[in-house]
């Protein structure tokens, strides 16, 4: 009998993606609650897999079956070493599960209620930032453009032999030779056939015999109109140069897709280990997410204590410093690394600033004054995040207006102007999640757009 | 001199032609395999695991379950946790398997004699199949399905197709009429079967008719469907007498029906199929390797996969999770093939009908006109019974302790292979409910009965199953476990009507 060996390995791969998005839409409430507190505990810089459990509350797939813990039944087992009949086995305590029915009743422990499974990164990050928006998002061209992308723009009747469409032109042909009542060999070739037939009807006659004479006329009639047609034919060209399209390309310039994120923090004596890890938390949460709107970011790290400089992440998180706070130094220095590394026609800046809100009070006109002229004309999306202290009785404190630290009066007050300048206060790490949802939510990037429309011209 | 059909460990196309041939010489000369034609695809590792979450078969309609099931598979095969099967093999005409281009040429090689010569064999010749699947039919039926599940989405929006099929699932395994011959599936004729119905449906509709006032007769005409026995096919009794589906919905409830009863024989025969699979690949890696068509090392590796795939650990070994019907399986016709061929005096006063017949004749038989429960019933020896150590526990809630009933002893053969054979048994794999009633002319509650053995209650489920139901019905359901006619207990969901699936 015949057999045939296929390759199969060259199909489409992925049949169960359609499946698999189906049953994430279908688990998605317990998904998303289970990945933002997740999101919490996970470590910085991971970018493996995320292991997800979720409840089998919603995706249970109920059928009707005998419970094992009821009635009495019989079941054999193999593998008998040293029982005789009428021996009596005292159940395992805590339920009978251990020599369940064939092992089914076994298998219904702790896994019942948990369903585990492996989320990809970008599965995960879109549980993370879905619903959440950029506001301000802005295509820049590049001044130098180097970078084209050639888009299909139609057809054009002038172009490039290799870019022929021969579709496109044939229909064209067709349709001109249609209209121009080109004779088709069809046509020919049956009138051809017409005469060898009348001609096989008179070969054995004389020519001289009239009762042929109509056939004879009819020959040379048909003749006259094959000769007629092979001339029209001739006449209009199968293909003609107006026929011809090709495919057509326009180069339009790449649109920049690169942000520059400027991670600023407080390094003050102030600032604890607690205070570092929810600004780190923080600023994280802000890297995967600008990193999904954009092809390539930069990001530069500024601490700064009474001085600012620039540094490596790893110092940015562990070294310790001491002393005062001057808040303006750090923001003047990422005004210059703006200026220098990151022109705004060719970066979409944004800032993210950590503090636990102290500042010597002498340097808050400097620092509002460095953001108005410097900062936030150029910038996308400014951010600050005040971390509050840990103890509940400081929190209510702060609520009142004698406890509002300096620099959060300040930021609240230049976010009625601008509108790129938002501030929120965490005091724990659940609360970041929600915090950062309410930055980027959609809804809230409304009144955002109020900045200015043009920011470089005003710049210039 | 004859010079073996490969060396090394690499497989390629040609060879697996070659093996593929050497094995066809076997299965026709020496075991008589009746196969269909064979259709062998190699396939990668993801278009494995594809594969275990559509149940195996090529095509499938979407749903979420079977992206649950390959979630879970992933994860396990990806944390190592299992391995992927070396092969799935579809019972269609022709007969499809998928190598998995993993194998070494040893395990293609095994897999090939395995698949398209073993179960190929059982799929063309067991009465089950024979009676409940068409194989020549099946892929034009899933595309059929797919397609119209496909249609069905576009149409009326993929939440209610999705809620549809959730609830008809919960119910794919009361979805069979054991006791009616059903119909052969055929594309064509289930397409054209539609396309008549929605035809006729349009030519006579008028919508005049819906202002004509009724006459009582009419009125009581239509809610005149009566039911006189009890009917175990709920899918089949909620597809014709639902007061509340549209005609599509019924005709989903038929797919999901449908493709449930073409897995019907596949639970019934899981040993008798595993076990002529391995007893066909056993014979015919042996034969090649007599032939000299395997080389030594091939055939130490095959020893190796053989016996990987046969492990049965005992109870009261950590990794015991029931019977291996592979083990099983083999070990019995291998036992018949030793009845015939050395029977002691045991044999013969247990097995007088073969005992000296042709073992081969004799495993045919089997393979035809067998199921799990008659085969063990039939087959399984006190030989067998003594080398697996069989023994029967009672379980008794009860009671704190398990009762052994019966050792493998003179008195035990028979009372432990009568246990063994109820235990595959399709009537004690799923619990036994049936419609009993459901009032037309009333509130339309639907009543089932489930018919309870030995005390042995429905689980915790079964709230949700009745909600599912519930969904399809539109109105109250009931259930009542009762044993020997006395209620021990009752489930009911709510009696807010639900006219429409929503």
């Amino acid at each position: 009998m015949t057999k045939y060996i296929i390759d199969r390995r060259l199909n489409p791969k992925g049949k169960s993606i359609s499946n698999r998005q189906r049953f994430i839409r279908k688990a998605k409430k317990h998904l998303t609650d289970r990945v933002r507190k997740n999101v919490v505990d996970r470590s910085i810089t991971d970018k493996s897999e995320e292991k997800i459990s979720i409840p089998t509350d919603g995706i249970r797939e109920p059928t009707f079956g005998t419970d094992h813990k009821t009635g009495e039944h019989d079941f054999v087992l193999p593998g008998n070493k040293e029982f005789s009949p009428g021996d009596k086995i005292p159940k395992p305590k805590g339920g009978q599960g251990g020599v369940g029915a064939g092992g089914d009743a076994s298998d219904q422990g702790e896994g019942e209620d948990e369903f585990a499974f492996s989320l990809t990164r970008d599965e995960y990050l879109d549980v993370v930032f879905e619903d959440l928006e950029l506001p301000n998002l802005e295509e820049k061209n590049r001044e130098d453009v180097t970078e084209w992308e050639q888009h299909r723009a139609g057809y054009t009747p002038v172009g490039s032999p290799s870019q022929l469409n021969i579709e496109r032109s044939m229909i064209r042909s067709i349709g001109r030779r249609i209209a121009l009542k080109t004779p088709k060999t069809k046509e020919i070739k049956r009138l051809e056939h017409e005469i060898e037939q009348l001609e096989e009807a008179i070969k054995y006659y004389k020519d001289d015999i009239k009762a042929m004479t109509k056939n004879r006329a009819l020959i040379k009639k048909l003749q006259k109109e094959i000769e007629d047609l092979r001339r029209r034919h001739k006449a209009i060209p199968f293909v003609d140069p107006i026929d011809l399209r090709f495919n057509n390309f326009v180069k339009k310039p790449k649109p920049t897709t690169t942000a520059v994120m400027i991670c600023i923090m407080d390094v003050s004596a102030s600032m604890g280990e607690r205070e570092k890890e929810l600004s780190k938390r923080f600023f994280l949460l802000l890297y995967l997410f600008l990193e999904r709107k954009y092809e390539k970011v930069d990001v530069v790290f500024i601490r700064h204590h009474t001085t600012a400089i620039e540094c490596s992440e790893e110092e940015f998180f562990q070294s310790k410093e001491t002393g005062g706070t001057i808040v303006s130094s750090g923001i003047e220095l990422a005004g210059k690394i703006l200026k220098g590394r990151y022109p705004a026609s060719d970066w979409n800046a944004y800032i993210a600033q950590a503090s636990d809100g102290d500042n010597f009070t002498s340097d808050l006109p400097v620092l509002e004054d460095v953001l108005v002229k410097q900062i936030l004309p150029i910038v996308k999306f400014y951010t600050y995040v005040e971390i509050a202290g840990l103890y509940e009785q400081q929190r209510s404190f702060w609520n009142t207006s004698t406890g509002r630290s300096g620099m959060w009066q300040l930021y609240e007050g230049l976010h009625s102007t601008w509108g790129n300048l938002v501030s929120k206060r965490i005091a724990e790490a659940g609360e970041i999640i929600p915090v950062f949802r309410e930055f980027f939510s959609k809804v809230n990037s409304g009144p955002i757009s109020t900045l200015t429309k043009d920011p470089e011209k005003e710049i210039l | 001199m004859v010079r073996p059909l490969y060396t090394g460990s690499e497989w390629n196309f040609e060879l697996l032609e070659d093996v593929y041939n050497a094995c066809e010489v076997i299965a026709y000369d020496d075991l008589n395999l009746n196969i269909y034609q064979n259709q062998l695809e190699v396939i990668s590792s993801e278009q494995m695991l594809d594969a275990y979450s559509s149940s195996g078969l090529p095509i499938y309609y979407k749903h979420w379950s079977f992206g649950k099931h390959f979630s879970a598979e992933e994860q396990n095969y990806r944390k190592g946790y299992t391995g992927l099967a070396y092969e799935i093999v579809i019972n269609s005409n022709p007969c499809i398997n998928y190598l998995m281009e993993e194998n070494t040429m040893t395990t293609q090689t095994t897999v090939i004699a395995h698949a398209a010569f073993g179960h190929n064999h059982f799929f063309k010749n067991n009465y089950l199949f024979r009676q409940w699947t068409d194989a020549s039919h099946i892929i034009d039926y899933l595309i059929f399905a797919k397609n119209y599940l496909y249609d069905c989405e576009q149409r009326y929006g993929s939440d209610i197709v999705e809620k549809l099929l959730d609830s008809c699932h919960a119910l794919s395994k009361h979805g069979i009429s054991r006791y009616k011959r059903p119909v052969k599936l055929n594309f064509f004729e289930e397409t054209q079967r539609k396309e008549e119905r929605d035809e006729y449906l349009k030519s006579i509709y008028n919508d005049l008719w819906r202002t004509l006032p009724k006459t009582k007769k009419q009125v009581e005409k239509k809610h005149d469907v009566a039911f006189s026995d009890p009917e175990e096919n709920i899918l089949y009794f909620i597809e014709k007498n639902s007061p509340i589906l549209e005609l599509w919905q019924r005709e989903v409830v038929r797919i999901v029906r449908k493709i449930s009863q073409y897995f019907y024989p596949q639970y019934q025969t899981k040993v008798m199929n595993e076990g002529w699979a391995v007893f066909s690949h056993f014979f015919i890696m042996n034969r090649l390797y007599d032939k000299g068509l395997l080389t030594d090392g091939a055939m130490l590796e095959f020893i190796h996969t053989h016996s990987g795939v046969l492990y049965q650990p005992s109870f009261d070994n950590q990794r015991y999770n029931g019977f291996n019907p592979y083990y099983l399986g083999f070990e019995m016709f291998k036992d018949i093939k030793r009845i015939c061929e050395n029977p002691t005096a045991e044999d013969k006063e247990w097995f007088p009908d073969f005992v000296g017949s042709d073992w081969l004749e004799t495993c045919l038989h089997a393979v035809e006109n067998y199921r799990d429960e008659s085969f063990i019933r039939q087959f399984l020896s006190p030989t067998m019974i003594r080398k697996l150590k069989l023994f029967v526990l009672n379980n008794n809630v009860d009671k704190d302790h398990y009762l052994v009933e019966h050792i493998h002893n003179r008195q035990g053969y028979k009372k432990i292979r009568e246990s063994l054979a109820s235990q595959y048994e399709v009537g004690n794999m799923f619990p036994d409910i049936q419609v009993y009633d459901a009032d037309f002319k009333g509130d339309r509650t639907l009543m089932l009965h489930h018919n309870m053995t030995n005390g042995r209650s429905l689980n915790k489920e079964t709230d949700d199953v009745l909600k599912h139901i519930k969904r399809l019905w539109g109105y109250q359901v009931k259930l009542e476990s009762r044993e020997n006619n006395l209620l021990k207990k009752s489930f009911s969901t709510d009696a807010v009507p639900q006219l429409k699936i929503e």
